[in-house]
């Protein structure tokens, strides 16, 4: 059985949202919240995952997701609650921590579903953010070269943010790479887990986009 | 001796067919009584006359003393001249002369004083008929000189007066006009030369302009016949000028030719200031024979650049500068070197070196017009270079100002964006999300239908978000996007989807407006199937269709496999949207469906 803590604000959404977890067989909904300072509270119940709305309204949902990180020693995994469009918001929870992210307006259903996947690894990624990520990857590799620290992406990860960005599916990714879905599944996960480790590229990222500094494009 | 009788032959060549009846007499061989300033007049008796032969330099003989030197010839006259007068042309006579004929004076040339110097000037006159005698003549010229200074007398001739004036005229020419017309050019290139030093400030430049003006005063010393100082003083003047010359030439041609190193500007120099000193310090008796031995030791000089030059012309016949210096300082050197025997062993020929100096004016003047040319050649050059790169600066500044303007443009897209976002984030998107979730929980007919209105109403804030996003706005981005967007759906109502966007990158400059369309287009085709074709495969695809030789129509398909529909009588407001949509972009849209599926064809232009 999973644990699972809610954060929302959105009264009908957590509604429904809390159905759809106690509707599932392997998830047990540990607390739920509608804001930051009960949430932050809950923490103490140690949920195995904890799904967080962004937009809270007394707080920051990445500021939960990074104490969640801290005061768990990384046992707690966070999956963003997020409506589309907010893709920056999103690389920043990655940043802080996070495993994965759903989009609110993905049937209920699928929801509960998506919950037990990102806790058991796997980390869906959306064409937009692996076009990012790969730009910002670009970045990285470039401002780290002389350096020599090497937190670039591998080729086979490279490759699969590659085809994601394409708009390709997990399933589809793995099928033209001639790997299996879990593989794929790993290498997403290991580009988040990267992500986390260097968040000086952002800024260095945002600079190029500003035009700071000079950048091949992809 | 040879020389000298051709030049003299080739100069009095009116004498040579002479046109007049009167006689062409020289005289050259006569006697000579020397009597010095301060000797006590003698009486013609006492005279002892010395047969002397011309050209005589009387002072050569009486070292160190001044004084007079009566030169007597002695000629027969056949008959009186009658239609025209004789006349007698002195080649040359120095210092100052007096002329009698048979015992009477007839004639004085210059002042007798220490401010007269005609050494290099002709003198002609006509004979007084009535003075002459038929038979014996006699003609005394008193040549008249300070001590140590010249006292000589050329052969001279006795002639009709027309011949002689001509001839007279050549000589005065070549002996005086020209000598003028050498330091007034020497002169003005002096001037010229020195206002381009100052400006340019190049030492080659210095020395010439050194050379010209030094080259002008001692040019002086050939045609000045009153001096402004006496005699003594001017003759150390003016070759203290002609050895300044002499060295700032020398410099010049080793700059000019790039051999700083051959003869040390500061040994040239020294040399000529020793010089000058050696002048003004040695008496009179020593005068010209220190100026023999200064001249001569640049004579070594002088040599030491020409075999120089010559090593260097023989080595790189290309050097064309070798080539200009070897002509100029060789035929100067030539002229040099007459002029030198001249005095050394008293030739007593016409001086000629100041007529070198035209030689190496015309060099510099072709040497400056060549670099004139060659720096106007290089600044119009750099001109261009500059104006080509004021004209690259300028395009980059546009360019920046461009990108500056675009990245101001994308800013304010940005904020709008996370503005709308932001709006939507908190209000309508979190109300269409409640929605869904209410008429998600509700489970009935109707929630379902409100569930799909607001999935449409989400998906289509979504294309009208993304647009804003200027990451977002090329074709296969905002494929890629709803690709995934669509996927779980698809995958929950069991239908399989196959993509076909090989072609994508054929959709470059495909606009954003007809991008949005297609999408939308997409979008709702993708929702029909969904909700109406009951179909489990679908094909997407954009391709090119080439329209004619230069055109293309890009094409948007979509085949399903489900149960089809009556094209003619189904005018749904899906599909009268969709026509809407297309022909808003200028496309049209085609259906074709019978019950083993349908295909829809969107074309752009």
């Amino acid at each position: 059985m999973l644990n699972v803590q809610v954060v929302e604000d959105d009264k009908s959404i957590r509604t429904r949202l809390i159905q759809a977890i106690q509707d599932h067989p392997e998830l047990c909904l540990t607390a739920y919240s509608e804001n930051f300072r009960d949430a932050e509270r809950a923490l103490v119940n140690k949920p195995d995952v904890l799904l967080v709305d962004l937009g809270l309204p007394d707080g920051d949902g990445i500021e939960l997701i990074h104490k969640a990180r801290r005061k768990s020693a990384g046992a707690i995994k966070s999956i963003v609650f997020s409506i589309f469009g907010d893709e920056k918001r999103v690389v920043r929870a990655i940043e802080a921590g996070a495993s994965g992210y759903l989009l609110k307006d993905t049937p209920f259903v699928m929801i509960a579903n998506a919950i037990v996947e990102v806790s058991q690894g796997y980390a869906p990624i959306s064409p937009k953010i692996a076009k990012y990520l790969l730009k910002r990857f670009q970045v990285q590799a470039e401002q780290t070269k002389q350096n020599n620290i090497d937190v670039g992406l591998s080729e086979r990860e490279q490759e699969v943010l590659e085809y994601t960005a394409k708009g390709l599916s997990m399933k589809e990714v793995a099928l033209q790479m001639d790997i299996s879905y879990h593989t794929v599944a790993s290498h997403t996960r290991k580009v988040y887990e990267k992500l986390g480790v260097n968040t000086r590229g952002e800024a260095i990222f945002e600079a190029s986009k500003s035009g700071l500094i000079h950048l091949h494009s992809t | 001796m040879m020389l000298r009788s051709l030049l003299w032959s080739l100069l009095l060549m009116g004498y040579v067919c002479p046109v007049g009846a009167q006689e062409l007499i020289e005289l050259n061989q006569g006697q000579f009584h020397f009597q010095s300033n301060e000797a006590i007049a003698e009486s013609e008796s006492s005279i002892t006359w010395q047969p002397v032969s011309l050209p005589d330099n009387w002072n050569k003989k009486h070292p160190d003393m001044g004084g007079v030197g009566t030169y007597r010839f002695d000629w027969v006259l056949e008959k009186l001249p009658e239609n025209e007068l004789l006349a007698l042309l002195l080649p040359r006579v120095s210092n100052n002369a007096k002329i009698y004929l048979n015992g009477k004076l007839i004639a004085q040339h210059g002042e007798f004083n220490s401010y007269s110097l005609i050494w290099n000037r002709p003198y002609y006159m006509t004979i007084p008929t009535e003075l002459l005698r038929l038979g014996s003549n006699t003609l005394d010229i008193k040549v008249a000189v300070k001590a140590n200074y010249f006292g000589r007398l050329l052969p001279f001739h006795i002639g009709g007066d027309t011949e002689i004036k001509s001839a007279y005229q050549r000589l005065y020419f070549l002996q005086v006009t020209l000598s003028q017309i050498c330091a007034v050019l020497a002169f003005s290139m002096g001037v010229f030369l020195f206002f381009i030093w100052r400006s340019r400030k190049e030492p080659v430049y210095g020395w010439f302009t050194l050379a010209s003006l030094a080259w002008a005063f001692y040019s002086l010393y050939f045609f000045v016949a009153t001096l402004p100082i006496p005699l003594e003083y001017w003759v150390r003047f003016c070759f203290s000028c002609h050895f300044i010359m002499l060295g700032a030439i020398l410099v010049y041609f080793c700059h000019f030719i790039g051999w700083q190193h051959l003869l040390r500007e500061r040994f040239i120099l020294g040399y000529a200031v020793c010089a000058i000193l050696l002048l003004f310090m040695l008496p009179d008796i020593h005068v010209f024979h220190g100026i023999r031995w200064v001249v001569t030791g640049y004579a070594v000089m002088y040599t030491i650049l020409i075999l120089a030059l010559l090593k260097s012309f023989y080595y790189d016949r290309h050097n064309r500068k070798a080539i200009l210096g070897l002509v100029c300082v060789g035929s100067n050197l030539i002229l040099g070197f007459h002029d030198w025997a001249n005095i050394f062993f008293i030739l007593n020929h016409p001086y000629v070196l100041q007529f070198g100096q035209p030689l190496i004016f015309i060099m510099m003047g072709h040497e400056m017009l060549k670099s004139y040319m060659q720096a106007l050649t290089v600044s119009e050059s750099h001109n261009r270079v500059l104006a080509q790169r004021i004209q690259e600066s300028e395009h980059a500044l546009r360019q920046s100002l461009e990108k500056t303007r675009q990245a101001e443009h994308e800013k304010i897209l940005l904020k709008e964006r996370e503005r709308i976002m932001a709006d939507i984030h908190d209000g309508v998107g979190g109300h269409l999300v409640s929605v869904l979730a209410v008429a998600e929980s509700s489970a009935t007919k109707e929630g379902y239908v409100i569930s799909e209105t607001v999935h449409q109403a989400m998906d289509e804030l979504r294309i009208v978000i993304d647009s804003l996003d200027p990451d977002e706005q090329c074709l296969s981005q905002m494929l890629a996007s709803f690709r995934y967007r669509y996927q779980p759906r698809l995958d929950m109502h069991g239908i399989e989807v196959i993509w076909n966007f090989d072609q994508l990158d054929k959709f470059e400059c495909f606009g954003l407006d007809k991008a949005l369309q297609l999408l939308r287009i997409l979008q709702e085709l993708m929702t029909n199937v969904i909700k109406h074709a009951e179909a489990d495969k679908v094909t997407v695809r954009v391709f090119v269709r080439p329209k004619g030789e230069n055109d293309k129509t890009y094409v948007l398909s979509l085949t399903d496999n489900g149960k089809g529909f009556d094209v003619s009588h189904t005018i749904g407001r899906g599909l009268g949207n969709l026509k809407r949509r297309v022909e808003a972009v200028g496309g049209l849209i085609e259906f074709r469906s019978n019950s083993l599926g349908t295909t829809v064809e969107a074309q752009f232009l």
